[in-house]
């Protein structure tokens, strides 16, 4: 198990060096430029070939990739050009905002829809399933752009229950949690539902029930063991997701994560923070990842960590 | 002697979207206490669907009709707290495929202790401490409890499956082909185990099989099964020595001796009557060489021949009734 761990984490830093490779290469394919960005408007051409210096951009870009990797393995993930301040200060500030929604989103969506999936699973054919099915098919087709609108103009603007900006209270957390956690509560459920379906046909639950074990006990119990490795790995997978890339709940709902950060840094072309973003994202998932496999690994014996 | 498992005329018909499966046939068999019968058939005579009738454990879409008494007590009318009693408890189930039959994500111990729980429970240190026993009665030793089935053989495994079926000192035991996905040698350990447990706890025992060869070591009772229902029934001496219905004869003919002189072994021609589609009058007349107009037309009924030995067959009930 150990030697599995460190053999994991040693891919996850080649991963982590491919992710800055192309981070890096992206952002700079991006038309625009940083030292434009920073000087007000209609600068001459002399100032910002200055700014332009002053920011190491008139190097070879090998040259800077190298100045930023060297960086980031001393622990410097550089200087914002938008916010003027280091980097990593201004990650460690919005970080938390996003692991907290991201928290309250997967353990809610868990909640709610791993036992709706097992209830729907072991009762197939009944309304319980069909209005599970339903809720699932309208969750899984509906745009999270325009659900995030939709919740919006529905509780915000319309009937004014709930504030649709910021943070800071509970009631800050409904809307953008219902927001993310719709879609993905509704794919667990799919999947849960799906696994149960399959479990229950197997030689071995039929033989439980030889035994005399209750029904609901077999289900909550003995089947429902076998159905949790696929939604073990979905829970994760969107997980790392959320951390990554919650851009659009929280540019809708002002929630001052890293998925605004993100959205805020393209736009400013502030490479720094770009590629920093991003590589810490691409930790979140890896490690994710990791643990995910860890847990399945002890759900179910079959799955040898190799 | 007192009967303990007593099934009359029951009829199973699966529903398909398509179609209706006609799985057992108005079937009526007894089992004593101690006893141990054979049922006999090829595979698609309905004889696992027999068996989970008894436990009352048929799928929803199976349609059922007749009964079947346990202790005189109807198994389709029991109410759920006394079915949970009755399965594993009263009634133990063995299954055909011991590597299907195990759930993989949980160790061979719960799956015996599950049991243990179920039917009288008692401190976990005692259920523990009981399973510890169990597996070594099937010559596992106590320390591979926490062990998943992934890490046993088939044999083991089905060696765990026996383990959990005893664990609460069933009355029936009911071996759905134990041993048709093992190897020979292995058979031959867990029929010799089965016969010294049962011989030992004077439980009865239901051995579904489509071997003769198992009957004959295991059993005092032998029925043979065609097409959802019991064509032939008798002591295992006496059927073996004198089948009568044209299929028992088929069936004995298609295995080789080794004493005697060789002749070529002889295969009932066609094949097992279709579940969906069951021909009129007797279900094996298609494939019968002496059949007559009679058995296309008339179902035959089980009529004794001799002491303990009933047949299913117009040529016979004729020459007893003239």
């Amino acid at each position: 198990m150990f030697r599995y761990i460190v053999k994991r984490l040693g891919q996850t830093l080649l991963v982590l060096f491919c992710v800055s490779v192309f981070s890096f290469f992206l952002i700079r394919m991006a038309p625009g430029n940083p030292a434009v960005m920073m000087l007000p408007d209609g600068a001459s051409e002399e100032a910002i070939q200055e700014m332009e210096v002053r920011l190491g951009l008139d190097q070879p870009l090998y040259v800077q990739y190298f100045k930023y990797i060297t960086g980031v393995l001393k622990g410097d993930l550089g200087t914002s050009t938008a916010y003027r301040t280091d980097v990593a200060q201004i990650i460690a500030q919005r970080l938390p905002n996003t692991l907290a929604l991201t928290a309250v989103t997967v353990v809610a969506g868990c909640l709610f829809a791993i036992p709706l999936g097992i209830i729907a699973g072991s009762h197939k054919g009944t309304a319980v399933d069909f209005f599970t099915m339903l809720f699932a098919l309208l969750g899984q087709s509906m745009s999270p752009v325009w659900l995030a609108v939709l919740n919006v103009f529905v509780f915000g603007v319309w009937l004014g229950w709930l504030s649709t900006m910021g943070t800071g209270s509970v009631a800050h957390y409904v809307l953008p949690v219902a927001t993310l956690a719709y879609p993905m509560a509704a794919q667990i459920a799919r999947i849960g539902r799906s696994g149960m379906i399959d479990t229950l046909q197997e030689d071995y639950i039929t033989a439980t029930y030889a035994k005399g074990i209750r029904r609901f006990t077999v289900n909550w119990k003995y089947a429902f063991k076998n159905a949790l490795v696929p939604i073990v790995t979905l829970v994760g997978m969107q997980t790392g997701a959320f951390i990554a890339g919650t851009i659009i709940v929280e540019t809708v709902f002002s929630w001052p994560g890293i998925g605004q950060l993100l959205n805020l840094s393209v736009g400013n072309r502030d490479y720094a923070l770009v590629q920093s973003v991003l590589l810490v994202s691409a930790a979140f998932f890896a490690v994710i990842n990791l643990i995910v496999d860890i847990i399945n690994s002890l759900i179910d014996p079959r799955i040898n960590l190799r | 002697m007192e009967t303990l498992l007593s099934i009359k005329e029951l009829g199973v018909v699966y529903h398909t979207e398509r179609s209706k499966v006609y799985a057992v046939n108005g079937l009526s068999l007894e089992i004593a206490k101690g006893e141990s019968l054979g049922l006999v058939g090829e595979t698609g005579a309905g004889k696992t669907t027999t068996a989970l009738a008894a436990l009352n454990l048929l799928p929803k879409s199976a349609e059922r009709s007749g009964d079947i008494l346990y202790e005189g007590k109807s198994v389709f009318h029991m109410r759920e707290r006394e079915l949970l009693k009755l399965r594993g408890g009263e009634i133990a189930m063995i299954f055909q495929n011991p590597l299907t039959a195990l759930n993989p994500v949980f160790t061979v111990g719960e799956q015996i202790e599950m049991v243990l729980r179920a039917h009288g429970g008692g401190k976990n240190r005692q259920i523990r401490e009981r399973a510890g026993e169990l597996l070594e009665t099937v010559g596992i030793p106590r320390y591979r409890l926490k062990d998943y089935p992934g890490q046993f053989s088939g044999g083991m495994r089905q060696r765990v499956g026996i383990a959990a079926a005893l664990a609460s000192s069933p009355k029936l035991l009911i071996a759905d082909e134990p041993t048709t996905a093992l190897d020979v040698t292995i058979q031959a350990q867990i029929l010799e185990l089965m016969k010294e447990l049962q011989l030992r706890s004077n439980m009865s025992l239901l051995m579904i099989t489509h071997n003769l060869g198992i009957i004959s070591e295991l059993c005092q009772h032998v029925a043979v099964m065609y097409a959802g229902t019991i064509i032939e029934y008798g002591e295992v001496a006496k059927v073996f020595k004198n089948p009568l219905h044209p299929y028992t004869i088929g069936l004995l003919g298609a295995l080789p001796k080794l004493d005697g002189p060789r002749s070529r072994l002889t295969a009932i021609p066609g094949r097992i009557a279709d579940p969906q589609n069951l021909p009129p009058g007797c279900p094996f007349h298609p494939r019968c060489e002496r059949c007559q107009e009679e058995c296309q037309s008339k179902t035959p009924g089980l009529a004794a021949i001799e002491e303990k030995h009933f047949v299913s067959c117009h040529l016979y009930t004729k020459e007893v009734r003239p």
